[in-house]
């Protein structure tokens, strides 16, 4: 990796004029154009291609943030949202230079906490550890639901790209999630969306409470990658923490029945979540980097936690999963079901790591690079692609890192092959985005629909979709932000 | 001390963590040197419906290799029943009683004995007390 070049933003303004003004209204601590300051803004765990920023800023308030935006568009300068830089696909690469919005430093406060509509208003800085810290804490009877992540990724930005959680059986995708949003509109307005709207200057605190029944608004904002404004306050729905637990572990025999596995079980609603990974990923976590499968080890294996506000729920949900495995198995199904303490006490402990989320999960973090192709997709299509994604592995010399789940009761599924590697090797940044560019052709053929997706993977999606969805997109794009200045480039605009 | 390479398949990753539990344990050190000394060094674990793999004890090493070796004596039983029994609810007389653990191969009683020392009771020691500070090294981010 190198330090690219600073890109040209001072087309209507000089340099100078930039910085003093950023100093203005941030102060002069809370800005830089330091390339040294500016690296690290540079690129992200993926092989995108890394774009210095002109500018980085460390917003305290909204207020400060509505000066920005006033004076970006009117210099036309990007802006660009960064949270803590777990991120994939470039999504907070300033690919066309411009002002990172650095919200993890200062504005990460929990603003409050509803305990009867369960629900918490975070600023955007929030991370889950912190999160989950502070509700374990404050409110131990609640809980936040939480993904495949490290503890210091944010919890907003996570809602706001529809992310996961291990909840997704029972509540299904993070945008899902949101009550409402706060949000700086391209001309400086500020717009509060959501249960939340009454009120001139600030909500009750205590009416963040839905996104219904107005018109949904939020979805102007939800998944568009930061292209349409700046979200500085978020309500995120809570969830009773149910005392009693049990964690299931399904092990596979073969790759082929692991889809019809999570789709039958995911749909009993006896499940707070679902999620497999291939064998590989287990020992990954358990201290073998470049694992290999050998024959007759499990193939893949599935994660199946249960809870209830008694033992005796939790039993009679786990009497449900058990016949219910007892009858797969009487059709020929491979697969075994067991409590996955008593597995992972004999294995490693370390496989508790895929429980006891939000965790550092070595199979994630172990190298310098991570690229993923991670798709939401009809669950029926998990069983033909895992094999076929599987052997594109295999192709490839690379360990199969397959994570998927079921959501929602089997609604709709989610397909995540993940690949790590050396950014710091020679080749191997061409070699992998060999592999994840045929991931994404097999994928996208079968119908999946990445998110957090770098350009050339939106570029693959224009060509399929319906040309009415794209004009309304570039619409609705243009209506937002004319002059193109929130996190250029995403999704190619 | 012993040693024990590491293996790359999943159930000789699952037996080098339990012998591993003990390997500072001098009364373990013994039970294998011990185990060493007789000229049936090899034991096969035969886990249903998975595979089989081989432990060998050769001096203060413990060789673990996936497949079965001739000449071993031979123990099968299903992943369910081993993990019954780690948790102690499945004790070894019932379990071989009930056919759920089978042992072949040129052996004697003590034989048995000797390795239900090194194998069983081991297994039980880490479900009961399955301490490799991963807890203690989450405790903070956790």
């Amino acid at each position: 990796m190198t330090i690219s070049e600073n890109k040209n933003i001072y087309k209507n303004i000089n340099r100078n004029d930039v910085k003093a003004e950023l100093v203005e209204i941030f102060g002069a601590a809370n800005v830089s154009d330091k390339q040294s300051d500016l690296y690290p803004y540079s690129y992200d765990m993926t092989e995108a291609e890394p774009s210095m920023p002109n500018f980085i800023v460390i917003p305290e308030n909204k207020e400060q943030l509505v000066e920005l935006v006033k004076f970006c568009n009117k210099y036309i300068i990007p802006i660009v949202p960064y949270i803590t830089g777990n991120n994939v696909g470039g999504i907070t690469v300033p690919v066309k230079g411009g002002i990172i919005v650095d919200f993890g430093k200062k504005m990460n406060k929990i603003l409050h906490v509803n305990e009867n509509m369960m629900y918490a208003i975070l600023e955007p800085g929030v991370t889950f550890g912190q999160f989950k810290k502070y509700l374990d804490d404050n409110y131990p009877h609640l809980r936040y639901s939480y993904p495949f992540a490290p503890p210091s990724a944010g919890v907003v930005g996570n809602a706001l790209l529809s992310g996961m959680n291990n909840l997704s059986e029972k509540i299904g995708s993070m945008g899902d999630s949101i009550n409402g949003l706060e949000v700086i509109t391209i001309d400086g307005d500020v717009a509060r969306i959501g249960s939340c709207f009454y009120g001139k200057e600030e909500a009750d605190p205590d009416h963040w409470y839905s996104r219904y029944p107005m018109p949904d608004l939020i979805g102007l904002f939800v998944n568009w990658q930061g292209m349409t404004g700046l979200v500085t306050k978020c309500a995120v729905q809570l969830w009773p923490k149910d005392p009693f637990e049990k964690n299931m572990v399904a092990l596979f025999e073969d790759l082929s029945s692991v889809g019809r596995f999570m789709r039958e079980v995911g749909s009993l609603e006896v499940l707070n979540d679902i999620s497999a990974v291939s064998i590989e990923v287990i020992k990954m976590t358990i201290e073998l980097p470049e694992p290999k499968r050998f024959p007759g080890e499990p193939a893949m294996i599935a994660n199946c936690p249960i809870s209830g506000k008694t033992q005796k729920l939790v039993d009679a949900k786990l009497e449900i999963l058990q016949n219910k495995v007892k009858e797969l198995q009487e059709e020929g199904m491979p697969v075994i079901l067991e409590d996955i303490d008593d597995f992972a006490k004999l294995l490693n402990l370390r496989v508790r790591s895929f429980l006891d989320l939000p965790a550092v999960i070595l199979s994630l973090f172990e190298y310098s690079g991570l690229t993923w192709f991670g798709s939401y997709a009809p669950s029926h299509i998990h069983d033909e692609l895992i094999p076929k994604v599987d052997a594109i592995f295999h192709k490839h010399g690379i360990p199969p890192f397959i994570y998927m789940k079921n959501m929602k009761s089997n609604h709709y599924g989610i397909f995540r092959p993940i690949i790590r590697y050396n950014k710091y090797k020679e080749g191997e940044e061409e070699k992998v985005h060999a592999l994840l560019n045929e991931i994404t052709d097999t994928c996208i053929d079968a119908g999946c629909i990445p998110y957090k997706t770098p350009e050339w993977m939106t570029e693959k999606m224009r060509k399929k979709i319906n040309p009415g969805w794209l004009k309304l997109f570039d619409k609705v794009k243009k209506m937002m932000d004319p002059n193109g200045i929130f996190n250029p480039g995403r999704w190619n605009t | 001390m012993l040693e024990i390479p590491q293996p790359e398949d999943i159930l000789g990753l699952a037996i080098k963590n339990m012998l591993d539990y003990r390997k500072y344990d001098e009364k373990f050190n013994t039970y294998v040197s011990n185990w060493s000394k007789k000229k049936q060094k090899k034991i096969v674990v035969n886990v249903i419906p998975f595979y089989a793999v081989t432990i060998l004890f050769d001096g203060s090493r413990v060789i673990i290799t996936r497949g079965e070796t001739k000449k071993a004596l031979k123990v099968t039983l299903h992943v369910h029943s081993m993990l019954e029994m780690a948790n102690g609810r499945l004790g070894l007389i019932k379990a071989t009683l009930t056919r759920k653990l089978k042992v072949k191969g040129i052996y004697r009683i003590g034989t048995i004995l000797k390795f239900t020392k090194i194998f069983f009771t081991t297994m039980k020691m880490v479900a009961a007390e399955p301490n490799i500070n991963y807890y203690e090294l989450h405790k903070h981010t956790r």
